[in-house]
């Protein structure tokens, strides 16, 4: 592998790719400006040297724009490869904004891993929240509008929990530094710690705080989803790798979360909100590992964490080409489609298995490098709980989605309309399908960037292909599978709205939205009030005396010098009668007076 | 449930035309569909999941995680009993009786 000196910071292709593009207009121009960044940031991810780069000094605070370690290495990595199967996906896209919002997003995604130091972190962050609301924003349908809305509120509101959190912090240490200090532990946590946190909890989907993440996603626009499902949730597992890791409530709290999302997305209808809930249940599995916090956990979070945004994004990748293909993604409206999207359905499937923790695909061996640090640090609860979650999780994107998606009891759905997928549509998601397969059949390849070396002295070394695993996951998925040919007629989705957290979200909105209508209303009834009782008499007296001013005043200025004027030009008129004989009279008149003025004044 | 629902439209043999309109990767799949090869699909997965269940009284873990996964048939009725439990559990109980609303309820569409 090539090394260099040189640091190319990846977000500012990005950044610059976003700003270049609404200038071209010409399909093969865009495609060579969409497709640049991402190529680069994969060649930079790849040669840019560990260390910290780009120090920035700014309001007398040193910012630290590039920290690359093995950590946010393997971040970088997966986000730069993500971004180039992303924007494959939707070159056929024909508007700028959508790729200028997802560019954006992608560059804020990589500034937050790549930070140093809290303040940029910050920046990059609510610079990922303006990018992704726009992705749901533009899919341009009333309820996208609404959720991007939301989205974008909620977003902000994480964004304060960390602007409060890193301030005091400044105030307490002096610091903007983003590093776990030596010794930090949930015991001796102080408040801004605890505020930092919920705010990373929040872009975690940290359950009950993650119902932003099926209202968003779902509504998002084919290819946006695409992009959110792996940035924004990814981001936050590194943030709480790096700051949080051993938390003891971080491995109770993605415990519940892995259970939560399964739970959820059993009963669901549209394809890509069952995808979203197992969001939440996948990244509980990183969160669990973050919070068991053993070098084994720690470093299953992280393969688990590269592993799904791969089989994450070639799930909503073929999930979206359904929805853009078809016209839908509910599931009760779909069915029997193999026939006519055989490689949607494969290409699903690849990623369905790699989610499933199937051997020979890449969850398998992510996935269960976590269940076994857990079970190997003597947390039982934890260890069963994700195991529950892997049946759960079959069963529904490995069995339910697709069958009734593609499968069913359906005859040949042969009279849908179904709009043709372009090409690259496919490739991007040939690339992610490849890589899922390959990862799965050679763990080394994902396992040498790994953050913790793989030793005996880190009791971290796990060989996912032993004979064991092997047997073990295909009996759990073996027989997981038979519950569901038994449970088939009970799974079966119809459409519903299944209330969640976002319930209480809206009720507290609605509250706020009285605490502040109901004194202004208050307000504007006293206003209106004193207006009509005061204001409108002083009024009318106003304008009697306006009248007055204008009609007697005004007017009588006005009108007397009219009045003037016109006498006089009467008289002068009378006086020019046309008579010879009269202007002779006059001038006589006139000149025996002014004779008679001069002899006797 | 008391919402009434549309039943299912049964399998039926496509026509010649559709068939023919298909990809030879998709004309392969929609015939691995018809009810007698989809009945030897499953056969061959019961056949599978027998020799697993099987295999599992001579395959042990070397180092139980749990205990109770050193005995045989752990991991299959783990799967089974856990799957069938959670479908019942969410389907039967917690979304009919507390979560299902119209999909129109907040009025976002």
């Amino acid at each position: 592998m090539a090394t260099s000196e040189t640091f190319i910071h990846p977000s500012f292709a990005f950044l610059a790719a976003a700003l270049l593009l609404p200038l071209f207009r010409g399909r093969a121009w865009r495609g060579v400006i969409l497709l640049l960044p991402p190529l680069l940031a994969v060649y930079a991810a790849f040669t840019n040297p560990h260390g910290e780069h780009l120090a920035v000094t700014w309001l007398g605070q040193t910012l630290t724009l590039g920290r690359l370690d093995a950590l946010s290495g393997l971040f970088v990595q997966v986000f730069s490869i993500m971004s180039l199967a992303g924007l494959v996906f939707s070159l056929h896209v024909d508007d700028p904004a959508q790729h200028a919002a997802a560019l954006l997003y992608v560059a804020g995604g990589l500034g937050a891993v790549l930070a140093g130091d809290y303040l940029t972190l910050f920046v990059c962050w609510e610079m990922m929240a303006v990018g992704s609301s726009f992705l749901v924003f533009m899919n341009r349908t009333r309820e996208s509008v609404l959720a991007a809305f939301r989205y974008f509120l909620y977003h902000i509101f994480g964004g304060l929990f960390l602007l409060a959190g890193l301030v005091l912090r400044h105030k307490a240490l002096g610091t903007f530094a983003f590093t776990a200090l030596p010794g930090l532990t949930q015991g001796t946590a102080q408040i801004y710690d605890w505020l930092i946190l919920a705010g990373f909890c929040v872009n975690a989907a940290v359950v009950p705080l993650h119902a932003w993440l099926p209202d968003a996603y779902p509504r998002g626009t084919v290819t946006g989803s695409v992009f959110m499902c792996a940035y924004t949730t990814k981001t936050a597992v590194y943030v709480l790798m790096r700051g949080f890791a051993g938390w003891e409530i971080l491995a109770a709290a993605g415990t519940i979360m892995a259970v939560y999302g399964v739970l959820y997305a059993s009963m669901e209808n549209n394809a890509r909100r069952i995808l979203s809930y197992h969001i939440v249940s996948q990244v509980g599995y990183m969160v669990a590992g973050i919070g068991v916090g053993t070098y084994m956990t720690m470093n299953g979070a992280a393969a688990h964490a590269y592993a799904h945004i791969l089989y994450k994004g070639l799930l909503f990748m073929s999930a979206g080409a359904v929805l853009y293909s078809s016209g839908t993604a509910k599931l009760d409206e779909l069915g029997g489609l193999a026939g006519r999207l055989p490689w949607v359905m494969i290409l699903y499937m690849v990623a369905a298995l790699s989610i499933s923790g199937m051997p020979v695909f890449n969850g398998f061996i992510s996935k269960t490098m976590t269940i076994a640090g857990a079970a190997e640090a003597h947390r039982t609860l934890v260890a069963l709980g994700l195991e529950v979650a892997a049946v759960g999780t079959f069963i529904s994107v490995g069995l339910k989605l697709p069958y009734f998606a593609f499968w069913g009891g359906r005859p040949l759905d042969a009279k849908r309309a179904l709009k043709p997928l372009p090409a690259n549509m496919y490739v991007g998601m040939a690339i992610l399908a490849v890589l899922c397969v390959a990862q799965g059949l050679r763990p080394e390849i994902l396992y040498r960037y790994l953050p913790f070396a793989l030793n005996e002295a880190n009791h971290n070394l796990y060989e996912p292909w032993a004979p064991w695993n092997v047997f073990q996951a295909l009996m759990l998925l073996g027989f997981s599978g038979l519950a569901f040919i038994l449970m088939k007629n009970v799974i079966t989705p119809h459409k519903a709205l299944n209330l969640d957290f976002d319930w209480f979200y809206r009720l507290v909105g609605r509250a706020c939205a009285k605490l502040v209508f109901r004194p202004c209303a208050g307000l504007d009834g006293f206003w209106n009030n004193v207006y009509q009782t005061a204001g409108l008499r002083f009024l009318k007296f106003f304008a009697g005396f306006t009248v007055f001013f204008d009609r007697w005043i005004i007017d009588g200025l006005v009108d007397n010098a009219a009045r003037g004027v016109r006498g006089l030009g009467r008289l002068g008129a009378r006086l020019q009668s046309g008579s010879l004989q009269q202007y002779l009279a006059m001038m006589m008149t006139f000149l025996a007076l002014i004779l008679a003025l001069a002899w006797f004044g | 449930m008391s919402e009434k629902h549309t039943p299912e439209p049964a399998w039926s043999p496509p026509s010649e035309a559709d068939l023919s309109a298909l990809s030879p990767l998709g004309r392969w799949l929609e015939e691995n569909r018809a009810p007698l090869r989809a009945s030897a699909w499953k056969k061959a997965l019961r056949l599978l999941l027998a020799v697993l269940a099987g295999a599992n009284f001579v395959l042990r873990p070397h180092e139980p995680h749990f205990g109770l996964d050193a005995l045989p048939l752990f991991w299959p009725l783990f799967g089974l009993a856990a799957g069938v439990f959670m479908v019942f559990l969410v389907k039967r109980i917690i979304q009919p009786c507390f979560l299902k609303r119209p999909e129109d309820y907040y009025g976002d569409l």
